[in-house]
């Protein structure tokens, strides 16, 4: 009696064992990393809430260290073979990370070359893209505009409502709404060049008409007439007793968020951080400047979530890019961090005229690998040396080929 | 492990049946004392090889090959020692580092030396206050005493400047200013010290007999005497021991200077504005870990090591007095 009872068991056993594995397996963890910011901080925590909704199956665990940290921690983690599953890189690193074998390319089953062609702005998918592989899908789409702190603008007799419309129009501006004290020193910055990167990109690409960066010929092409006629603009806004900034005016610290600069050049999502860290500034968003006579042409950069080729769970990591970067999770990015979309059919639900037709004047910058700090030094030796503009941008461009050369090579 | 027996205990094991036919080893004293003292050793010894000596072998290995963390590694032999030479980075890492050294270990001696002995004499009320209000910098985490000086330095609405405004004196840009960043830097340098070599020093003084001081006051001697004379040359192991220590500190600076130059969205490694407070580990820390440049960086590292041996090593050479009680 009791052998039968224990076949009756086995047997029974038997019949349920393909569903138990299913039951008892323990969840798969998606080790999540990009780089802190404020409004994109918070966005992920709901984002991450939704997908294990979704998903009961899959953990994602995120590590989100400070932007100066991020790539240090990244790289050496992906050297020793530790680094995470999902990872977010800029556009300029694309080349790099590509040519190192470190990503994996995007299954079919998550999105086909033909998906990702139709669904995404092409500048924001092309520097990933390889034959006809892609390698990220895009995220942070990100262009330039103005803002403007309404309060501080009309006290020094500006109307935020009608922004300066060229590089002029905004030097004098700025000049109008820069304050010093008796001993000369800013005490109320024009503009605010904290965001060096925003700036000099806004010159840069309106100035240079043809690639600022030529990968193909490796080097950089801002030491040309038109590129140092873009510093030179540099050179009006920060040196002599015109200038409308200085680096020593609040150095590191953010001027226009602390009421203390009238204009600033800064990405859409820069929304977020005013929402975070200065709620009650009345603020104008407007177009970046462009140069008297031409077009406006806005930089556009992007970053992408990417999955680690080493990864070993590739197809629930690819599962989580697919919904970061989904329409759901884009219009997450876009309410809660100030994100422009990379799909084209959302940009209606973005909520700011000037912020969605700025969109259609984007030129995606040309940057290559880890070589902005050359340009930032660039800014502050214009600010902080009396060395001729021309003198400095030759030597830093020639830093920019080198830099350059050892990203593509 | 074998006893340590004389031939004859060994036979009496031995006539155990089988055992018998295994020979027993026999060891010296000698050598019975040094496997034992080996055999205490080893936890450390297998910590040391893990934590120091493989890594220390490792960095050696890397600084003879170029590995950019994007590509493969490839020898190079002598490459990246022969390219320290013409990489102004590295001139100027190295000019700051001097530049830190040069000025913080002689101000902190300058006042540490001063302050033990004050607290030292028998006459000082509140000693313990004192030496603890002292040493706080100390214990105080770097990280969070940086950004407080960094905004007491700021040259706009800093504490530093309006003093400076109040006394009628000029207002430097500080941090912001090439000129004025590693002076700034370097003060929070040796007021984080200050306390490490007081106490230092105190223990030092009080291994100093009370007979040589006694002896040299009846003897007509003056306190400045004495201190010159008796003290000075009786404190001589710890001040070497002090001033190595510090050297070797000031070679080895990071925090301080990262924390108080970083910030303001600048896209590049702490140690400006223009490289000026760019100390050699900083240096370091930039090339293998910003650039990605690992066998450069560990080349780098690797003279830093060297460096910091030799002036060590000439420090002891210069200023160790040997003496007697």
């Amino acid at each position: 009696m009791r052998v039968r009872a224990l076949w009756i068991l086995c047997a029974a056993l038997l019949l349920v064992a393909p569903t138990l594995p299913a039951v008892a397996q323990p969840p798969v963890t998606i080790v999540h990393w990009q780089h802190f910011h404020e409004g994109r901080a918070n966005a992920l925590r709901g984002l991450v809430q939704v997908f294990e909704r979704q998903n009961p199956g899959i953990r994602v665990q995120t590590d989100l260290p400070p932007y100066e940290q991020y790539f240090a921690k990244l790289l050496s983690s992906l050297a020793a073979g530790t680094g995470p599953d999902v990872f977010q890189i800029a556009m300029e690193n694309a080349e790099q990370f590509i040519n190192a074998g470190f990503l994996a390319p995007v299954p079919a089953s998550v999105a086909t070359p033909e998906f990702i062609r139709d669904n995404y702005l092409s500048w924001t998918t092309e520097r990933f893209r390889r034959g006809s592989q892609y390698y990220g899908l895009p995220t942070d789409v990100q262009h330039l505009v103005m803002y403007i702190n309404d309060e501080l603008a009309r006290e020094a007799g500006l109307d935020p409502a009608k922004p300066p419309e060229t590089w002029d129009d905004l030097i004098a501006a700025a000049r109008r709404a820069t304050k010093r004290d008796a001993a000369g020193n800013i005490v109320q910055a024009g503009l605010d060049t904290r965001y060096r990167w925003a700036v000099y990109s806004s010159l840069l690409y309106q100035y240079v008409e043809g690639p600022v960066i030529d990968a193909r010929a490796r080097r950089a092409t801002y030491d040309s007439p038109q590129g140092i006629a873009a510093w030179k603009v540099a050179e009006t806004l920060l040196r002599g007793p015109g200038a409308v900034d200085s680096p020593r005016f609040l150095p590191g610290q953010r001027k226009w968020e602390f009421r203390r600069a009238v204009f600033y050049i800064n990405h859409p999502v820069n929304r977020s951080v005013i929402a975070a860290l200065a709620p009650d500034i009345k603020y104008t968003i407007a177009p970046i400047p462009r140069v008297a006579g031409k077009k406006l042409v806005v930089p556009g950069h992007h970053w992408a979530y990417v999955v680690n080729a080493k990864s070993r769970n590739v197809e629930a990591a690819w599962k989580w890019v697919s919904f970061l970067t989904s329409r759901t999770g884009q219009r997450t990015w876009m309410k809660n961090a100030g994100d422009l979309p990379a799909t084209p059919s959302l940009l209606p639900e973005e909520p700011n005229a000037v912020v969605r037709d700025s969109l259609r004047f984007v030129r995606p910058v040309d940057y290559v690998g880890v070589c902005d700090p050359i340009r930032n030094d660039l800014w502050d030796a214009i600010a902080l040396t009396t060395t001729p503009v021309e003198q400095l941008v030759r030597a830093a461009a020639e830093k920019e080929n080198a830099c350059v050369a050892e990203a593509l090579k | 492990m074998t006893r340590n027996t004389p031939p004859s205990a060994g036979r009496t094991v031995g006539a155990r049946g089988a055992a018998a036919a295994v020979p027993r080893v026999v060891l010296r004293p000698s050598v019975h004392h040094a496997l034992w003292a080996y055999g205490f050793l080893l936890p450390a010894l297998v910590l040391f090889v893990l934590i120091v000596a493989y890594p220390l072998a490792w960095a050696a290995w890397l600084s003879v090959h170029d590995w950019p963390f994007f590509g493969v590694k490839r020898y190079v032999g002598l490459g990246n020692y022969l390219r320290l030479a013409g990489d102004p980075l590295f001139w100027q890492s190295l000019r700051v580092t001097v530049t830190w050294t040069a000025g913080v270990v002689p101000a902190i001696l300058v006042i540490s030396l001063p302050v033990a002995v004050f607290l030292n004499a028998g006459w000082i009320r509140l000693r313990a206050l004192y030496r603890t209000v002292y040493f706080i910098p100390v214990i105080t985490n770097a990280v969070a005493v940086a950004f407080v000086w960094r905004w007491m330095f700021d040259p706009t609405f800093g504490i530093v400047n309006w003093a400076l405004g109040m006394l009628g004196l000029g207002r430097p840009a500080w941090l912001a200013d090439p000129r004025w960043a590693l002076p700034a830097v370097m003060v929070v340098g040796v007021w984080k010290q200050i306390g490490q070599a007081m106490v230092l020093f105190l223990a030092g003084l009080q291994t100093i007999p009370q007979d040589f001081v006694d002896a040299a006051r009846i003897d007509g001697a003056s306190p400045r005497q004495v201190f010159w004379k008796i003290t000075l040359p009786l404190l001589n192991p710890t001040l070497v021991f002090v001033v190595v220590i510090l050297v070797i500190n000031a070679f080895r600076v990071f925090t301080i200077p990262y924390v108080m130059s970083a910030g303001g969205l600048q896209a590049r490694t702490p140690g400006g504005p223009l490289d000026s407070t760019r100390v050699f580990v900083l240096h370091i820390y930039d090339i293998a870990f910003q650039r990605f440049a690992m066998g450069y960086g560990a080349a780098n590292a690797f003279v830093l090591m060297l460096l910091v041996i030799a002036v060590t090593l000439i420090q002891m050479r210069l200023i160790q007095r040997p003496f007697e009680y």
